[in-house]
């Protein structure tokens, strides 16, 4: 019995992921499930850079991004069974993961030092400097699609939606940060998911 | 066509912003809504593509080898069935529950839905064995929710220590000096009893757990000896 299910067309245009692509990254984590060590390195080989760099973003510690992605990716290894197609793509499932990882220190972290604030861009560990070159080629079209889209939201919902995804806060914990009222923090948060949505669709 | 309701409980669903019964409760709905479960799907791969804004860094060359060598210390990827053992999971479902502050926890049928949806993924459970013939019989299950810097831990057939003396526990975090003091397990709990614990210090990674004597009342770093360990 087939332990994955297969995404939809819709689905795959949202992260702008191509059919082949998605099917090959369907068909590793496949095998990853079947103990194939090829297979883990060649997902890792292929996604390692984004998720890195969503790790150093979230950590501002290449030490503390590097256990992330070492923690996400075993949790790969030994999860892949739990994959499921109709839920999101496999690149947004190994994204989710990670975050996931990042969280979870980031709470830890954030306990530990009662809420010391670090900067959320470290000119050192996120520069802008683009290394095209780390990326499949099918992500680099997309990447500059995500960086077009999240132009053209509103700077709050951009703001709010950004600090949603790396900064492990609550929607409760974003309010208080931005002096902001929790149901506008939703509403932004909504809204520009949505409008992010329609605009990564559009440009597909 | 999705209302704006229907909308924010699908996007705090893709934030995890859902307490665990709403969520439950949303995963029903996407079970028979088909609208409803492409839409959520688009918006989870949307969030997601948040993280394709910055460029991308290849990692450290070595990291690969290391996240390979931990990868096999933890064996082949579980199978469907055998994703976690089944009397691992009863004696652990209501422990994981409970941590994971599902205060509606039902039954096996929520924890299939909380496992598809990676709640319990955030939990790591741990199985202690003896380490000394004395203590045989003797085993405990941890569950540790490292988000919550919290955990429970079930004893089975432990026997009561010498007079002066107590059980603790220990958490052998590989970032800190020593291992970390998670509490002194109370003498009533010591047959199939559970004990909530919170370690002395925030814990980074919890990778072993282990029980000792220690004179009563507990010590600041073990001293006495471990009778089980188990990750």
């Amino acid at each position: 019995m087939r332990k994955f299910l297969r995404g939809s067309a819709a689905g795959l245009a949202c992260l702008g992921v191509e059919k082949d692509d998605q099917q090959y990254e369907i068909e590793l984590i496949e095998r990853i499930a079947n103990g194939d060590q090829a297979a883990f390195a060649a997902l890792y080989d292929r996604l390692s850079p984004i998720l890195y760099s969503m790790a150093l973003r979230m950590m501002n510690d290449a030490s503390e991004a590097e256990d992330v992605l070492q923690d996400g990716f075993v949790y790969i290894w030994q999860r892949a069974n739990t994959f499921d197609g109709s839920r999101g793509s496999p690149i947004s499932w190994a994204i989710t993961i990670v975050r996931h990882k990042a969280i979870d220190r980031l709470r830890v972290r954030l306990r530990g030092e009662r809420l010391r604030e670090r900067a959320s861009d470290s000119p050192e560990l996120a520069s802008d400097k683009d290394d095209q070159s780390a990326l499949e080629p099918f992500l680099r079209e997309r990447r500059a699609q995500v960086k077009s889209a999240l132009t053209q939201l509103p700077g709050e919902q951009r703001e709010a939606l950004q600090l949603a995804f790396f900064s492990g806060l609550t929607h409760q914990q974003i309010a208080a940060k931005i002096a902001t009222p929790l149901g506008t923090v939703k509403a932004r948060i909504r809204r520009g998911l949505l409008q992010l949505r329609q605009l990564l669709q559009s440009g597909r | 066509m999705i209302d704006e309701t229907r909308q924010q409980i699908a996007t705090d669903y893709v934030l995890g912003e859902l307490p665990p019964a709403e969520a439950i409760a949303f995963e029903k709905e996407l079970a028979t809504d088909e609208e409803l479960r492409e839409f959520t799907r688009e918006l989870k791969d949307g969030f997601a593509s948040l993280a394709l804004e910055k460029p991308p860094v290849r990692p450290d060359p070595g990291l690969f080898s290391r996240i390979l060598r931990r990868a096999n210390a933890g064996g082949r990827p579980r199978s469907k069935i055998l994703s976690f053992l089944p009397w691992a999971l009863a004696a652990c479902f209501a422990l994981a529950a409970l941590i994971a502050g599902l205060d509606d926890f039902h039954g096996k049928q929520e924890v299939a839905e909380l496992n598809r949806r990676d709640v319990i993924a955030h939990l790591q459970i741990a199985s202690l064995r003896a380490q000394i013939d004395a203590y045989t019989n003797s085993s405990a299950i941890v569950v540790w929710n490292a988000a919550r810097q919290r955990g429970l831990i079930r004893l089975q057939d432990l026997p009561r220590a010498e007079a002066g003396h107590d059980y603790q526990l220990w958490i052998i975090d590989p970032t800190k000096k020593a291992p970390v003091s998670a509490g002194v397990v109370p003498p009533e709990k010591l047959n199939a009893g559970e004990v909530e614990f919170q370690p002395a210090h925030p814990i980074t990674t919890a990778a072993k757990f282990a029980l000792s004597i220690e004179k009563a009342g507990g010590s600041m770093e073990p001293q006495g000896q471990i009778i089980l360990v188990g990750d």
